[in-house]
């Protein structure tokens, strides 16, 4: 019997409900339409007669990159993808760890990610600033259309991105600002500062202030030289090399 | 034994300087429960900051020959009226945290006073009433597994039924080699609780008293203190006198 996994409405219309058994772990199934049966069933027969000795049944029959989990089918291919969106999920919600105890956090990560995101968007200006300065080694010729300025020189990388890295200034300002904020917590409400004076791990308390700001930074540091990497390599990749293109 | 050795203490502000207290010595033994009693002002709590290392000061305080640090801080623990936990954690989060920080935290008698004093387990602290916060203070000061267990007026806010369970239980649970220094102006309260008693006045030691030896010579402690202290049980009645008219006949 074929085994159709567990999609819904007229998909396995004329075989019935489906039997919604997960597959073996990583093993590919088959979903059986009108316009692959056939197909199906040759790759049925060639399989049980020759490669897949191990394949009983119809369960091994690969047609799509779908698995089975659960009753609900998802994409193979997609797994890592969701796997890691997961893990970033879960690091933002339990941020708390890297806070003093009991901080409420949630508008101090949420004011970070405002503040990342603010330099990374609007550096995408550049990319404004890198066509006209790829347009302007150019000048059009009414026979030959398009030809490079002969003695045009490429501006240099750094005057068209560097104004771009002061942005993140607020971001990193308002990081060192959050750590005093961390200490001044343990004064707020309660005296917990008396707790955590008496700890016998003297670097609990300065670790607790400066932990989360210094992940902040961290994250904000390899965002700011991952974009550098990134439209270095698009403005090496544009900008003619007989222009000499230059990064101060 | 805790030592104080010729300690004083200034403070200095935009005003000038204030010195609160002056050459205080005293020791404390294990096993002692020690009621420290004087006016608002007489420098009881800058004491207990003092012993635990929160203020600067000059003189000597020493945790059995040694000056109290990272090393043997762990042996003292503070319960103040300021409240010393996190706000926003639950009283598990804290029992977590205190045996995560301290090697000797008892589990077994947080339970026991969590129980006892039916506080919420689940709710965080910021929700409790005062009482209940003061109650959770002191339990968390018992359980650490301190030695030395410092109160700062653990149980203002708290009702006197409250005030007498927890003398109870302190008495009930203390194992010999604890000991208590405990501050408080609930002086007729304690009486009963304490072994010894010293009263500060402006800033020195006005005072040092067993209980047994208040017995024997027949006084109360409430006496003692208003011996110690000049009090004049008149001052009241004359000053009204005076106010009413009453003083010039």
């Amino acid at each position: 019997m074929l085994q159709v996994p567990g999609t819904y409405g007229s998909l396995y219309g004329e075989y019935g409900e489906p039997d919604l058994k997960p597959a073996e772990p990583g093993g590919p199934v088959v979903i059986e339409t009108a316009e692959n049966r056939e197909e199906n069933r040759g790759m049925r027969k060639f399989r049980q007669s020759s490669e897949a000795p191990d394949a009983a049944g119809d369960r091994h029959i690969l047609t799509a990159r779908f698995r089975v989990s659960g009753g609900r089918t998802k994409k193979a291919g997609g797994d890592g993808a969701m796997k890691t969106l997961r893990k970033i999920g879960r690091l933002w919600t339990q941020l708390w760890q890297w806070f003093p105890p009991g901080y409420e956090f949630v508008w101090e990560r949420n004011t970070a990610a405002v503040l990342l995101a603010l330099p990374v968007v609007l550096s995408l200006r550049y990319f404004g600033k890198l066509r006209e300065a790829v347009e302007w080694l150019y000048y059009v010729d009414g026979d030959r259309g398009r030809v490079l300025r002969p003695d045009g020189v490429a501006k240099p990388f750094l005057e068209l991105a560097g104004e771009y890295g002061g942005l993140f200034v607020p971001y990193f300002l308002f990081l060192a600002i959050m750590a005093a904020f961390h200490y001044a917590y343990y004064h707020r409400e309660t005296k917990s500062i008396y707790l955590m004076r008496r700890l016998p791990r003297r670097s609990v308390l300065v670790a607790s202030c400066v932990r989360a700001p210094l992940l902040g930074m961290a994250v904000g540091a390899a965002a700011e030289a991952v974009l550098g990497v990134i439209y270095y390599g698009i403005y090496l990749l544009v900008m003619p090399g007989v222009c000499a293109p230059g990064f101060w | 034994m805790l030592e104080i050795k010729a300690l004083n203490k200034t403070y200095f502000d935009r005003l000038g300087s204030r010195q609160v207290l002056f050459d205080v010595n005293l020791a404390i033994g294990p096993g002692e429960i020690v009621g420290l009693f004087g006016e608002n002002g007489a420098g009881k709590t800058t004491l207990m900051k003092s012993i635990l290392g929160f203020l600067s000061y000059q003189g000597e305080i020493l945790l059995d020959n040694k000056p109290i640090d990272r090393s043997n801080i762990a042996r003292l623990s503070f319960a103040t009226c300021e409240h010393s936990f996190f706000p926003n954690l639950t009283p598990d989060s804290h029992g977590e945290f205190y045996e995560m920080h301290f090697g000797r935290f008892r589990r077994e008698r947080y339970e026991t006073l969590m129980e006892f004093f039916e506080l919420p387990r689940r709710t965080a602290l910021k929700g409790y009433s005062t009482g209940q916060k003061n109650q959770f203070e002191v339990i968390m000061a018992l359980c650490q597994g301190a030695e030395y267990i410092l109160m700062d007026e653990p149980f203002a806010g708290n009702d006197v039924f409250n005030r007498e369970d927890f003398y109870k239980v302190l008495l009930g649970i203390l194992e010999p080699e604890e000991t208590v220094f405990l501050s408080t102006h609930l002086i007729e309260e304690v009486e009963r609780f304490i072994g010894r008693a010293v009263l500060l006045k402006g800033g020195r030691i006005a005072g040092d008293v067993s209980t047994l030896e208040l017995e024997e010579r027949g006084s109360t402690l409430l006496e003692y203190v208003k011996e110690t202290y000049g009090y004049r049980a008149d001052r009241v009645s004359r000053a009204l006198g005076e106010l009413t008219g009453g003083g010039r006949t």
